[in-house]
C-alpha cells in the first residue's frame, strides 16, 4: 500500500514507474561505500575523544623513563613511541583528538546558531536589518582567517572557551552568507509565492515553507565548517597561541614533531595522520551529501 | 555597469575600510596588558609616561581610535615592544618576504595545475582524471602546518636538497638564485593548497569549454591540439578560477603565517606571531590593519581583471 498519494499515482501508471524507483530512493541511498567508509573513520575519532579517558592507554602526561633512554621510535609497550620526555604518543594522539573535535564541533554549532537565523531573517525580510549585518560580515571576512583568530586571542586568551568562541566569530559570517544566499533564493519560487497569495503569514512563510529547504544546506556547509574549524584550531596550536600545554592538541604536537626531535618522523607523522584522516573524513562525507541533496555550489 | 553601481561599490568599500580598522582596534585596545609598559620593558615611569601619552592611553575608546586612525593616516606607526624598533622599519624589512613567498607560491601553482587540469581535461574520466582528481581531493585536507614540518623533514633533514629552517637569505635583487633556492620549500608550502584548488576549477571548466563550438571550429582548421589548449580553451576557462582566486588570498596568507614559521622567515607573519606572543599590541594592529587593507584591494584589482579578462562580462556591465 503506498505511503502517499504521490506514490499511489506512480505506481498506478506504468509509464512513471521507472521514475518512481528514483523519487522512493531514501536521501541516503547512492551515497558509495566511500562515503560509508569516511562515517566510520569519523565515528571512530568521535568515540576514542569520547572514551579516551576508559581506553586502556597511558594518561598523556605520564613520563616513561624506560622510553627516554632507549630513543624515541616506535616499540611494543609503545606503539607510536615517546615523545622528547617520554610520554606515549599514540596516548596523546587519543587525547589530542579532544580539542581539536570539541572545538570544531562546538564552535561551528555556536557560529551556526548566530549566523542561521541572522542570515535566515537578513534574506527574507531584506531591508536596513540586511544592510547593517551584511556590512558586518563584509568586515569580519575582510580578514584573512588566521590573522582575525590571532588578534583575538590576544584579546580573550586561550582558554578551551576562548578559543570555541573566538573560531566561532570568524566563522559565523560564513554560515550567515550561506543561509542569507539560499533564504533569498528560495523565497522566489513559486510555492513560497502561492503560499503568500493564500495570505500565509509571514513568520510561518519563513519558518514553515523556506526553512526546511534551508536547513540541509546549512548542515552540510556547517560539515565543511567543522574541518575549517579544526584546521583553524589547528593553526593556532601550531603558532602556539591554542589551548597551552601540556595539553596535547594534533596542533602542539606537530608543532613540537617538527622542531624538537627532527631525526623522528613519527613525532610529526602521527598527529598528522590523524588529524588529516579526521579533516579527509568530514571533507568527503560533506562532499557526497552537497551532491546528493543537489546543494547549489557558489551561493557564496 | 551604470554609475550607480560604482559609486556605490567605492562607498561599500571605504565603509569597510573604516569599520575594518575600528574592529582591529577594538580588539587590541580593551587589554589588561598596558602597550606602554610593553614597549619601555624595564626602562622606568618617565618613559612610562611619555609613551602612554603618545598612545593617548588615558583618553576615552573613541578620542584613542581616531587619535590610531590619524596617526596611521600619517604613517606615524610607533614603536613595537622592546626591544623597541620603529614599526615602519620592521614593515620595510618584513613585506618584501611575505609578498614574495605569496606571488613565489602561485607561479609554482600555476605551473603545476595549469597542466595537470588540461590533461585530466582532455582526457575526462580516464585513469589520470581520476588519480589527479582524487589526490587533489586528498590535497584539500592537508592544512599549510602540516605540509611544511613534512617538507622540512623530507627536504631539508633527511635529504638535504634544500637549505634548512632559518637560512640566511639574500635579498632577491642581489643574489637571485639563492633568494628563490631558500624561498622554494616555504613557497611549495602554500602552493599546495593552491594547486588542489587551482586544478579542480580549471579541470571543471575546461571540460566545458572544450564542447563548445569554436573548438570544434578550430579543430576543423587542422590546428594542432596544443595550439588548441593554449591559445583557445585557456582564457574562456579561466573565469571560476579568477573569481576564486579573490578568496584564495585570505587562504594564502594563512599560509604565509604557517610557511614562514616554519621556515623561519622573518615576513609579516612571523612578526604578526611574533608580537601576539609578545602582547605588543601597537604592532599586531598595524600588521592586521595592512594585511587587511591589501586583502581588501586585492579583491577589487581581482574584480577588475575579471572585466579585463572576459570581453562578455566587460560587455555585459558597461551595458
Amino acid at each position: 500500500m503506498p505511503a502517499t498519494l504521490g506514490a499511489a499515482i506512480f505506481a498506478s501508471d506504468p509509464t512513471l514507474r521507472d521514475d518512481s524507483v528514483a523519487v522512493g530512493r531514501a536521501w541516503y541511498q547512492g551515497l558509495g561505500w566511500g562515503f560509508w567508509v569516511a562515517v566510520a573513520v569519523a565515528v571512530i575519532w568521535v568515540l576514542l575523544a569520547i572514551f579516551a579517558g576508559v581506553l586502556p592507554i597511558q594518561n598523556p602526561d605520564t613520563i616513561n623513563f624506560n622510553c627516554l633512554g632507549s630513543g624515541a621510535g616506535p616499540s611494543a609497550s609503545h606503539l607510536l613511541g615517546c615523545d622528547t620526555i617520554g610520554r606515549d604518543i599514540l596516548s596523546r594522539v587519543i587525547y589530542g583528538s579532544r580539542v581539536s573535535l570539541i572545538v570544531g564541533f562546538a564552535s561551528i554549532a555556536l557560529s551556526f546558531v548566530v549566523g542561521g537565523p541572522l542570515g535566515a531573517l537578513a534574506g527574507y525580510f531584506g531591508g536596513w536589518f540586511d544592510e547593517v549585518w551584511s556590512i558586518v560580515s563584509t568586515v569580519f571576512l575582510s580578514f584573512p582567517s588566521l590573522v582575525l583568530g590571532l588578534v583575538i586571542v590576544s584579546f580573550l586568551g586561550n582558554s578551551e572557551f576562548d578559543i570555541v568562541l573566538i573560531i566561532a566569530i570568524v566563522a559565523w559570517p560564513l554560515l550567515f552568507r550561506v543561509v542569507r544566499a539560499a533564504t533569498i533564493e528560495y523565497s522566489q519560487r513559486e510555492y513560497v509565492l502561492a503560499a503568500q497569495a493564500l495570505g500565509s503569514k509571514r513568520s510561518r512563510i519563513l519558518l514553515k515553507i523556506i526553512l526546511p529547504d534551508i536547513v540541509p544546506a546549512a548542515i552540510t556547509y556547517s560539515l565543511v565548517g567543522v574541518a575549517l574549524a579544526i584546521v583553524g584550531e589547528g593553526a593556532l596550536s601550531f603558532l602556539g597561541q591554542s589551548v597551552g600545554p601540556p595539553i596535547p592538541t594534533w596542533g602542539n604536537m606537530i608543532a613540537a614533531g617538527m622542531t624538537q626531535m627532527p631525526q623522528y618522523l613519527n613525532l610529526l607523522l602521527a598527529p598528522a595522520v590523524a588529524m588529516f584522516s579526521f579533516i579527509l573524513a568530514i571533507n568527503f562525507i560533506g562532499d557526497r551529501l552537497r551532491s546528493t541533496l543537489d546543494v547549489r555550489e557558489g551561493v557564496l | 555597469m551604470s554609475k550607480l553601481v560604482v559609486v556605490r561599490r567605492v562607498l561599500e568599500i571605504i565603509v569597510t575600510l573604516v569599520l575594518v580598522t575600528l574592529v582591529t582596534f577594538f580588539f587590541t585596545s580593551k587589554l589588561p596588558g598596558n602597550e606602554a609598559a610593553v614597549i619601555c620593558g624595564p626602562a622606568g615611569p618617565a618613559c612610562l609616561a611619555k609613551e602612554g601619552a603618545l598612545l593617548y592611553l588615558n583618553h576615552p575608546f573613541f578620542p584613542r581610535y581616531l587619535h590610531w586612525l590619524g596617526n596611521l593616516f600619517s604613517g606615524t606607526f610607533g614603536l613595537s615592544a622592546a626591544p623597541t624598533e620603529p614599526i615602519a622599519t620592521l614593515l620595510k624589512q618584513s613585506y618584501p618576504i611575505t609578498l614574495e613567498l605569496v606571488i613565489f607560491s602561485q607561479l609554482i601553482a600555476i605551473v603545476v595545475a595549469v597542466p595537470l587540469a588540461m590533461y585530466s581535461a582532455v582526457r575526462p574520466n580516464k585513469v589520470f582524471d581520476r588519480m589527479s582528481t582524487a589526490a587533489t581531493f586528498a590535497t584539500l585536507s592537508l592544512p599549510a602546518f602540516i605540509v611544511g614540518p613534512l617538507l622540512r623533514y623530507f627536504f631539508t633533514v633527511k635529504l638535504p636538497w634544500f637549505p634548512g629552517a632559518g637560512s640566511t637569505m639574500p635579498s632577491i635583487g642581489v643574489n637571485p638564485a639563492q633568494n628563490l633556492y631558500v624561498m622554494f620549500l616555504p613557497s611549495l608550502t602554500i602552493a599546495v593548497g593552491s594547486i588542489a584548488v587551482y586544478q579542480r576549477l580549471l579541470r571543471a571548466d575546461m571540460i566545458a569549454t572544450l564542447e563548445e563550438d569554436f573548438i570544434v571550429m578550430a579543430r576543423a582548421k587542422g590546428l594542432t591540439t596544443w595550439r588548441i589548449l593554449f591559445r583557445h580553451a585557456l582564457r574562456p576557462s579561466t573565469f571560476t578560477v579568477m573569481t576564486v582566486g579573490g578568496v584564495q588570498i585570505g587562504s594564502l596568507i594563512v599560509g604565509a603565517i604557517i610557511g614562514e614559521q616554519v621556515f623561519g622567515l622573518t615576513g609579516l607573519g612571523y612578526q604578526l606571531v611574533l608580537a601576539v606572543t609578545k602582547a605588543d599590541l601597537p604592532t599586531v594592529q598595524i600588521i592586521t590593519v595592512i594585511v587587511a587593507v591589501a586583502y581588501i584591494l586585492m579583491n577589487l584589482i581581482i574584480d577588475f581583471l575579471y572585466t579585463v579578462i572576459d570581453p562578455r562580462v566587460r560587455r555585459a556591465r558597461t551595458t
